[in-house]
């Protein structure tokens, strides 16, 4: 086996904690859906509720992964020989094994669980539609720019010196009120501006949501994050 | 056989000199003490050879490739440093079979054995480790590792004597079993004067000796005697360092003594002591 599996290999046994972790909250929503809908809801109006999710636990779990990714191996893979270039490429084949194992599962779990109860589904509320083929392949491609997301997030606090750490934490703190401030001053052009640019790139423009464009909006979207963190990580250095 | 070749290499964070114009070169088994006082950049430049850090200026090649970003190269040497560069919640055995997944060479049986004549439990978790069983991990996977280069940053660390006996003993049988190149970084000089063959010495980011270590003890010597003799013996010399006890006088010299300055030593009545490794890195690094 080549150093760069070898790198992956590591990556992904080390998720396997917090993998069984999310996994076993996805399966505590289902059955709480599952008990809220059959048992309780049920008695008061008779309709099917909706209590709990399955995509948007996912979604939380791999932003926190793709934060948590980047120091700990980073100074583990320099000591073992292998390079920045390598690290990095092995990182984004390791992104991809995790953005396709849990869009599959997702979408299992999906198919499996609306048998026995309604389980909120954020794309089926986007999209209105819960084809098995668009669900796994939206998935796929949100779950691979939230995982670079947040690898970008700690790469960029890792490169970081103190003062731009506060700035960047000022930065995301102040982005909300700021856009607001600003949105203001412009008589709501900002924000209709930026809904304006989110339907059109994640497929909502027409009468019937397209998931494959916004599927590959966010490829695209990620793919521009992981060229800032090659670029991060090509000159990162062991801090002690 | 590799060999490791430090061009002009300087380091810089933001307006601090760590390293300035370092050129060494590290031959084939040969076992080498990287000396110096805190902060005199040791563990930078460990971390530039190892592709930690990047230098600022110059080149560290290994074998003729440069050791930025090249996995080749990487693939040669081995570092044990002082902080701890695992998963916190990887076991010992664990560390074990991830060195074998990086580096074939890996000796898992000799680790193995090395664990049981340390007493190290393999089953532990790295970060239940006292400070001196986590040395003694990291003392082990670089022993067991195989590279032809590999470098001990203060291997000894929390070491208790019998250990640190040890680990002198198990260097010195693993050296002429599997000759390799040992640089050893640390600060119990005396202790391991006996292992080194060539000694390198830092001062503020500078190299101020790198050689054989015979040659180094060869030409460092103390002269005592009455002030006046001492003073007369010193004019021209290369001396080190000075201590004055009333009309008695001690000076460490590191120059090489020839016929004149022996029969000048006898006529003067002085005494001369050979200078062990510490007093002499003493001598050379207080500023």
């Amino acid at each position: 086996m080549s150093h760069f599996n070898k790198v992956v290999k590591f990556q992904l046994m080390s998720l396997k904690k917090q993998t069984l972790t999310c996994f076993s909250i996805i399966a505590l929503n289902i059955l709480i859906s599952f008990v809220v809908s059959h048992f309780m809801l049920s008695e008061i109006d008779g309709s099917n509720v909706s209590v709990g999710s399955i995509d948007i636990v996912a979604f939380i779990w791999i932003f926190i992964l793709g934060i948590g990714f980047f120091k700990p191996s980073f100074k583990y893979m320099l000591s073992n020989g292998i390079s920045r270039k390598k690290f990095f490429f092995a990182n984004i084949h390791c992104f991809l094994i995790v953005a396709a194992g849990w869009s599959i599962t997702v979408m299992l779990l999906t198919i499996i669980s609306r048998r026995y109860t309604n389980i909120f589904m954020l794309y089926e509320t986007l999209y209105k539609n819960l084809n098995a083929l668009s669900l796994t392949v939206w998935m796929f491609a949100a779950f691979f720019l939230l995982a670079i997301l947040g690898w970008f997030i700690n790469i960029i606090y890792y490169r970081s010196g103190n003062k731009l750490k506060l700035l960047i934490s000022f930065v995301l703190f102040a982005i909300s009120p700021l856009l607001i401030f600003f949105n203001i001053l412009s008589s709501g052009k900002i924000f209709s501006a930026m809904a304006e640019f989110f339907i059109v790139t994640m497929g909502f423009s027409s009468s019937l949501p397209n998931p494959y464009i916004g599927t590959l909006s966010m490829l695209i979207l990620a793919s521009i994050f992981c060229v800032f963190n090659f670029l991060l990580i090509r000159k990162a250095q062991v801090k002690d | 056989m590799s060999t490791i070749e430090i061009k002009n290499v300087s380091k810089t964070f933001g307006k601090t000199v760590a390293l300035k114009d370092v050129s060494i070169s590290l031959l084939p088994n040969k076992i080498y003490g990287l000396l110096g006082r805190n902060g005199a950049g040791k563990t930078t430049l460990i971390n530039i050879i190892t592709n930690k850090l990047f230098a600022s200026t110059g080149d560290v090649l290994i074998d003729g490739e440069t050791v930025v970003e090249n996995d080749n190269a990487l693939a040669k040497i081995y570092c044990m440093t002082e902080k701890n560069i695992h998963p916190e919640e990887m076991k010992v055995k664990d560390g074990f079979k991830w060195s074998k997944e990086f580096y074939p060479s890996f000796d898992t049986d000799y680790a193995y054995d090395l664990s049981e004549k340390f007493q190290l439990n393999t089953n532990k978790k790295i970060k239940e480790l006292s400070t001196g069983y986590n040395s003694i991990f990291k003392l082990i996977l670089t022993l067991s590792v195989g590279t032809p280069l590999i470098i001990f940053d203060e291997p000894v660390l929390g070491l208790d004597a019998n250990h640190r006996e040890l680990f002198y003993k198990e260097l010195i049988k693993n050296y002429s079993e599997h000759p390799k190149t040992i640089v050893i970084s640390t600060h119990l000089i005396e202790e391991i004067s006996n292992v080194l063959e060539e000694v390198i010495i830092i001062k503020d980011g500078q190299t101020v000796i790198s050689q054989s270590l015979d040659n180094v003890l060869e030409l460092a010597y103390s002269v005592s005697g009455e002030c006046i003799n001492v003073d007369n013996y010193l004019k021209g010399k290369n001396v080190l360092s000075e201590e004055t006890i009333g009309k008695f006088k001690v000076a460490t010299i590191y120059q090489k003594r020839d016929k004149a300055d022996k029969d000048l030593i006898q006529e003067l009545g002085l005494e001369i002591t050979p200078a062990k490794l510490q007093e002499l890195f003493i001598s050379l690094t207080n500023s």
